[in-house]
């Protein structure tokens, strides 16, 4: 038997000072990301300063629940000059409202052939983001980690970083009870 | 009046045979296109997703393939090249190490927010080169091209405003 709601269901109430006629509803945006083309280092470890590669801004204009469905998506080269020659990078997803970051995850790309190849193949990661904390937000994504091989060397193009606003649905009661 | 809501469009997607050389001096091959009408949305900004798998079999020594795509976008007035993108495999080895059979996904977006004036358009996805050597046999599968019409903007919606 279950005696309480569970403790994680929220309730949202809107604004005071909002007229209710006004802001029923959220209409969802998009929002197109900044690319940035820093010269990617060719060594590059944890303790170095993360280098930015897209960065998307968001403000809604509501008060309402919305969920930010954040899509990068980039090409990476792998010039592999010898055998068993790798190349490892991670990548860091990072949102920052008013000066508040958090990261938000983290992804790993790693290659290793055991031949000489050039492969240039795309890369997808989406993140959907529940509910974000502020009505402004900023998404960037950070090359954290660079290990490549000697003699051999990496790149990052056709970088693009969106985000999709949608009305959160509604939170109901638990429905099982 | 603008109804503001975002549209989707599904876009046809081609198959076509593909050769084993195409140079940029010949005529492009379109492989997707999806038109899109953004008149009913304020400050509209279209993202298109294609996405495909190309499968391949290489063989033998120094395998390669490569393949350079490009997203266009048709007005009435104009076109422009909105982005260009490789795939490449490109083995070069003194020492064959068998068959290698491969399945790649591929997605490419682009997210293009319009200038006024802008309503009626249809973007193309197309291949501009291919080079191969010692491909068996390559093709693309599971094409699919989509156009989202979506606004810019956050905006407040008022009851009744339609």
């Amino acid at each position: 038997m279950r005696k309480k709601r569970p403790s994680v269901v929220k309730s949202y109430k809107p604004v005071p000072n909002v007229k209710s006629e006004e802001q029923r509803y959220v209409n969802p945006f998009i929002a197109c990301g900044k690319v940035f083309n820093p010269v990617l280092p060719f060594e590059l470890s944890q303790d170095d300063r993360p280098v930015p590669l897209t960065r998307v801004s968001i403000t809604v204009k509501s008060s309402l629940p919305t969920n930010v469905l954040i899509n990068f998506s980039c090409f990476i080269t792998s010039a592999l000059r010898e055998a068993g020659a790798f190349n490892n990078l991670v990548f860091r997803l990072v949102r920052e409202c008013s000066s508040m970051k958090v990261p938000l995850r983290e992804y790993s790309f790693q290659r290793q052939l055991p031949s000489p190849t050039d492969i240039k193949e795309p890369l997808v990661y989406n993140f959907c983001d529940e509910n974000p904390p502020m009505r402004t937000c900023t998404y960037t994504l950070f090359l954290v980690k660079a290990n490549v091989s000697k003699s051999s060397f990496y790149d990052i193009t056709n970088k693009s970083m969106t985000g999709l606003v949608f009305p959160a649905p509604i939170k109901r009661e638990d429905e099982r009870i | 009046m603008k109804s503001g809501l975002p549209l989707l469009t599904c876009g046809k997607t081609f198959a076509p045979d593909l050769p084993e050389q195409l140079d940029r001096s010949e005529p492009p091959i379109t492989i997707a296109e999806v038109f899109v009408d953004s008149k009913s949305i304020q400050t509209p900004c279209v993202l298109t997703k294609y996405s495909e798998f190309i499968q391949f079999t290489l063989f033998g020594l120094n395998p390669k393939l490569r393949i350079c795509y490009r997203l266009i976008r048709v007005g009435v007035r104009d076109a422009q090249i909105l982005q260009e993108w490789e795939f490449l495999y490109d083995a070069t080895d003194r020492v064959g190490f068998g068959n290698i059979n491969a399945i790649q996904p591929t997605v490419l977006n682009n997210c293009d927010c319009l200038k006024k004036g802008r309503r009626k358009l249809v973007y193309h996805i197309q291949i501009i080169e291919i080079e191969t050597n010692g491909v068996r046999s390559y093709r693309l599968q599971n094409q699919s091209f989509t156009a989202t019409a979506i606004t810019g903007e956050s905006q407040h919606e008022r009851k009744g405003a339609r």
